[in-house]
């Protein structure tokens, strides 16, 4: 059986992910983005943040320690919800991916940076993956003689 | 004819309309939204929008979150347009400590950083005002169907 890649969806919604992941990748050297988001009482709060090459996601928990002796359990208060997008001048394209995790007697953060060349190359290692698995099948199958 | 008003659709499409800017009207004195993009901006919060021009900042934004309790609510605020000196870089001597001016302190402490800047303007529109101008064309609309209806012989 041809192989006829134009004909599949895979090769052209794997092509539109990856324009998708470039023009991400190139706007995060030119703008500033993020988003953030808070549980109601404001004990969790979520950001992800896209800049210089990577999205970083990170996740801040307050402990509950109105038994301390302090001025009360520190928790986020603001906004419960926020985006925010402006011009920036980014420093570095090409990031390494990071881990953090940092416990302290208040507070609990995690964060995890993921550059968008990693992105890339996930998206595009498995496109190439199901794409070669496609071509294996059809080159099994036998065309129909008329 | 009857009058039959459950089935004109008029009559829901307005219920709902009304219906969504009272929820929207009880959602502003206790949240605040807000979004905007490049220099414009609309904020939603204490009984109404207000749409504004802060020439200080540039950016594309979402906001939302609990209102402070030190701003005392007006039940029916009034609508209120500003628009700040254009013939001085600063308006420094604006008297923002006025009880009028409440509201504008309100939206310069949240969204607007430097809103005493040249260029910027405000304008405010409260939800009784909205609600008016939805309820009065649609109680018109009305009335004038039931007169339309009330000629009508039935057959």
């Amino acid at each position: 059986m041809k192989q006829r890649i134009h004909r599949s969806v895979t090769f052209w919604s794997g092509l539109f992910v990856m324009g998708f992941v470039c023009w991400a990748w190139r706007d995060s050297t030119k703008h500033y983005t993020d988003w953030f988001h808070r549980s109601p009482r404001g004990r969790q709060g979520w950001t992800v943040e896209v800049f210089n090459g990577a999205i970083t996601v990170n996740h801040r928990y307050f402990h509950d320690i109105s038994g301390a002796l302090t001025s009360g359990t520190p928790r986020f208060t603001g906004s419960t919800g926020k985006f925010e997008r402006e011009a920036a001048r980014a420093t570095e394209w090409l990031p390494r991916p990071e881990w953090t995790r940092r416990d302290y007697p208040t507070v609990e953060f995690r964060s995890a940076k993921i550059p968008y060349w990693l992105v890339l190359l996930a998206v595009a290692l498995s496109w190439m993956g199901l794409l070669v698995w496609r071509a294996r099948r059809r080159r099994r199958m036998v065309t129909p003689t008329p | 004819m009857k009058l039959a008003l459950h089935r004109s659709i008029i009559f829901w499409s307005g219920l709902f309309v009304m219906g969504f800017v009272c929820w929207a009207w009880w959602d502003s004195t206790r949240m605040r939204s807000g979004l905007g993009m490049g220099h414009y901006g609309a904020s939603h919060a204490l009984g109404g929008i207000v749409f504004f021009n802060d020439p200080s900042t540039y950016k594309t934004w979402f906001d939302r979150g609990k209102l402070r309790k030190t701003f005392a609510l007006e039940t029916l605020p009034a609508p209120h347009v500003l628009k700040f000196d254009p013939d001085r870089e600063r308006n420094d001597d604006w008297d923002m400590d006025g009880p009028e001016n409440a509201r504008v302190r309100y939206w310069n402490e949240y969204r607007i950083q430097c809103f005493m800047i040249k260029g910027a303007w405000f304008l405010f529109i409260p939800h009784w005002l909205i609600l008016l101008a939805v309820a009065l064309p649609w109680s018109a609309m009305i009335f004038w169907r039931s007169r339309r209806r009330k000629r009508t012989i039935t057959p």
